[in-house]
C-alpha cells in the first residue's frame, strides 16, 4: 500500500470519527488512541465547523417573489402536463358529451338550466365561469333551508358536519358598502360524495361555499381547483374541506364558518 | 403522516399539486440556501431553484412512495447545480493542485489558533469565508453542505450524489482540509492568527510545545 493511500485512509477514518459515522466499537478504539491534546483539538474543530456552518447558512432565504413565481409556473405547468394525444381525446370526448347533454336537456326540459349543463361539481370545476351562468335567484330556488345562520348550522349538523355558520354581521358590519344576503343551504351528491352548499348573494353576485368530507373525491376536486385558481378560497374545518366559489376573492365568507361541536342538533 | 428523526415527511402514493407545494414550501429556504452556496455564480441561484422545482414537479411520478422526499429533492437540485456550474465554465481554484490532508492539518503553523478562536477568526475573515468555500469543487461543496448544514448521513449523501460512501468521505475530508487551509492562510496574512513556528511542534503537528520539550529531554 502506498504512503498516499495510507494517508487517505487516515483522513477518511478521521472524517468518519469527526462526523460520528464510525461504529461504536471503531469509535471507541479511535477515541482511546487520541491524546488529551488531540481530544481537546477535536472539540475545538467541531466548534469551528459549527461556526463555519452558521456563517455559510447566514440568513439566506428564498425570496418571496421567487417562490410566488415558481408556484405560479408550477400551476401553469400542471395544466400542460397532459400528453397531447390524451388531451385531444379527452377534449373531443368532453365536447361530444357536453353537446349531447345540452341537446338532450334542451329537448327534454325546454328551458335554460346552468346547473344541468354543468353536471357534477360544476361550481368547483369551472369556478368563475360557472358564476357567469347562474343567477342569484336560481341559487335561492335551490336552497333547501332558508338563509338563517342557526338553521344552516343545524342543517350541517344533521349531516354530520360539525361547522357553525355565523351571521353575516360578524364579518360584514352594517355600515359596509357591501350588500350581502345569506340565501340558504342545500345538500347534493357529487359522484359518491355528499356535498353541502351554502349560498350568498353578495352585491348581486352569487357566492357559494361547497363543503365536502376531507379525503373524499369531492374534497380533492376542491383542492385541485384551489391550486389552479378556479376556487378563490379553501379552508379545512374539522374533518371537512370548504371551497369558496366567488367572482372576487372574498375570504370573509369562509371566515363565517367555524368548527363546532359534533353534537349540535 | 410519518416523520423520521430528521423531520422528513413521507408523502402519500400520489403527489397532488397542493401536497407538492406544501412540501416544497416547507423546505424552500433550505433548498435555496443550498443552491446559493453550491452555485459558483450566485446570480444564477434563482434560475437553478425554479428549474429544479419545476423539474421535480414534472417528474413527481418518479418519486418512490414511502421514500425520503427531501433527499429526492436534493438529488434533483444537486444535478441542476452541477449542470449550472458546468455551464458557468469556471475551473475551481488552484487549491486542487495541492494536497492537503485533514489529519495532518494540525502541523500547519497557526492552525490551533485558527481552530480555538474559530468564531472570532471567521468573523474577521468576513466575505473570505464564502469566497474560500466557492473555491472548492462542486462535489466537495455539495458533501460539506449536505453534511455540515443539512445534517444528512454519509449514506444519504451517497444516495443523493449517486456515489459510494467512501467517495463522500474523501470529498468531505479534502473539502474541509482545503477550506481550513485557505482560511488559515488568509487569517495569517491578515494578522488575525498567530503562526506558531513549526520547530516548536512535534513532527506530526499533534504534540504541544510542553510535550515536545518533555520528549526532547
Amino acid at each position: 500500500m502506498s504512503k498516499e493511500s495510507e494517508q487517505e485512509k487516515k483522513d477518511k477514518l478521521w472524517t468518519a470519527y469527526f462526523d460520528g459515522e464510525l461504529s461504536s466499537s471503531e469509535s471507541l478504539e479511535f477515541d482511546n488512541a487520541l491524546s488529551d491534546k488531540e481530544r481537546k483539538r477535536l472539540i475545538a474543530e467541531r466548534r469551528f465547523e459549527s461556526a463555519l456552518g452558521d456563517r455559510l447558512s447566514g440568513d439566506i432565504k428564498c425570496p418571496d417573489e421567487l417562490w410566488n413565481r415558481v408556484a405560479a409556473q408550477m400551476r401553469r405547468a400542471d395544466r400542460r402536463v397532459m400528453p397531447p394525444l390524451v388531451w385531444k381525446l379527452v377534449a373531443t370526448g368532453a365536447a361530444a358529451a357536453g353537446l349531447l347533454l345540452v341537446v338532450s336537456l334542451v329537448f327534454l326540459t325546454g328551458r335554460h338550466n346552468p346547473a344541468a349543463e354543468n353536471p357534477g361539481f360544476a361550481e368547483v370545476d369551472s369556478g368563475d365561469d360557472f358564476l357567469q351562468l347562474v343567477a342569484v335567484t336560481e341559487l335561492e330556488q335551490r336552497a333547501e333551508v332558508a338563509g338563517d345562520a342557526a338553521v344552516a348550522t343545524k342543517f350541517l349538523a344533521a349531516r354530520g358536519i360539525a361547522v357553525a355558520v355565523q351571521p353575516l354581521a360578524v364579518v360584514v358590519p352594517p355600515e359596509s358598502p357591501h350588500d350581502a344576503v345569506f340565501l340558504g343551504a342545500r345538500e347534493r351528491m357529487v359522484g359518491r360524495d355528499r356535498v353541502v352548499d351554502l349560498m350568498w348573494n353578495c352585491c348581486g353576485k352569487p357566492v357559494i361555499v361547497s363543503i365536502a368530507a376531507e379525503g373524499s373525491a369531492a374534497a380533492a376536486r376542491i383542492g385541485r381547483a384551489f391550486g389552479d385558481g378556479r376556487v378563490s378560497g379553501q379552508r379545512r374545518l374539522g374533518g371537512h374541506v370548504a371551497g369558496l366559489v366567488s367572482e372576487h376573492a372574498s375570504p370573509a365568507f369562509l371566515g363565517l364558518l367555524i368548527p363546532a361541536t359534533p353534537n349540535v342538533s | 403522516m410519518n416523520t423520521t428523526t430528521l423531520g422528513i415527511e413521507k408523502l402519500p402514493k400520489v403527489i397532488e399539486m397542493d401536497e407538492f407545494l406544501v412540501q416544497i414550501e416547507k423546505y424552500k429556504d433550505e433548498f435555496y440556501r443550498y443552491i446559493y452556496r453550491m452555485a459558483w455564480d450566485s446570480g444564477v441561484a434563482d434560475d437553478v431553484f425554479s428549474s429544479a422545482i419545476l423539474a421535480a414537479y414534472q417528474n413527481r411520478h418518479k418519486f418512490t412512495p414511502g421514500s425520503n422526499f427531501r433527499a429526492w429533492m436534493y438529488r434533483i437540485i444537486t444535478n441542476k447545480c452541477f449542470v449550472a456550474n458546468r455551464e458557468t465554465g469556471r475551473a475551481p481554484d488552484n487549491l486542487d493542485d495541492h494536497e492537503f490532508h485533514i489529519s495532518s492539518l494540525p502541523s500547519q503553523p497557526g492552525y490551533d489558533d485558527l481552530i480555538e478562536r474559530g468564531d472570532e477568526v471567521l468573523q474577521a475573515c468576513g466575505d473570505e469565508v464564502a469566497m474560500a468555500f466557492r473555491c472548492l469543487s462542486t462535489a466537495e461543496r455539495s458533501c460539506l453542505l449536505l453534511r455540515g448544514i443539512q445534517g444528512h448521513s454519509y449514506q444519504e449523501i451517497a444516495d443523493i450524489l449517486e456515489i459510494p460512501v467512501g467517495t463522500v468521505m474523501t470529498h468531505l475530508s479534502r473539502g474541509r482540509a482545503k477550506l481550513r487551509k485557505r482560511l488559515l492562510d488568509y487569517a495569517i496574512g491578515e494578522g488575525v492568527v498567530k503562526a506558531v513556528p513549526l520547530k516548536m511542534m512535534g513532527a506530526d503537528g499533534r504534540t504541544d510545545v510542553l510535550e515536545f520539550k518533555e520528549k526532547r529531554a
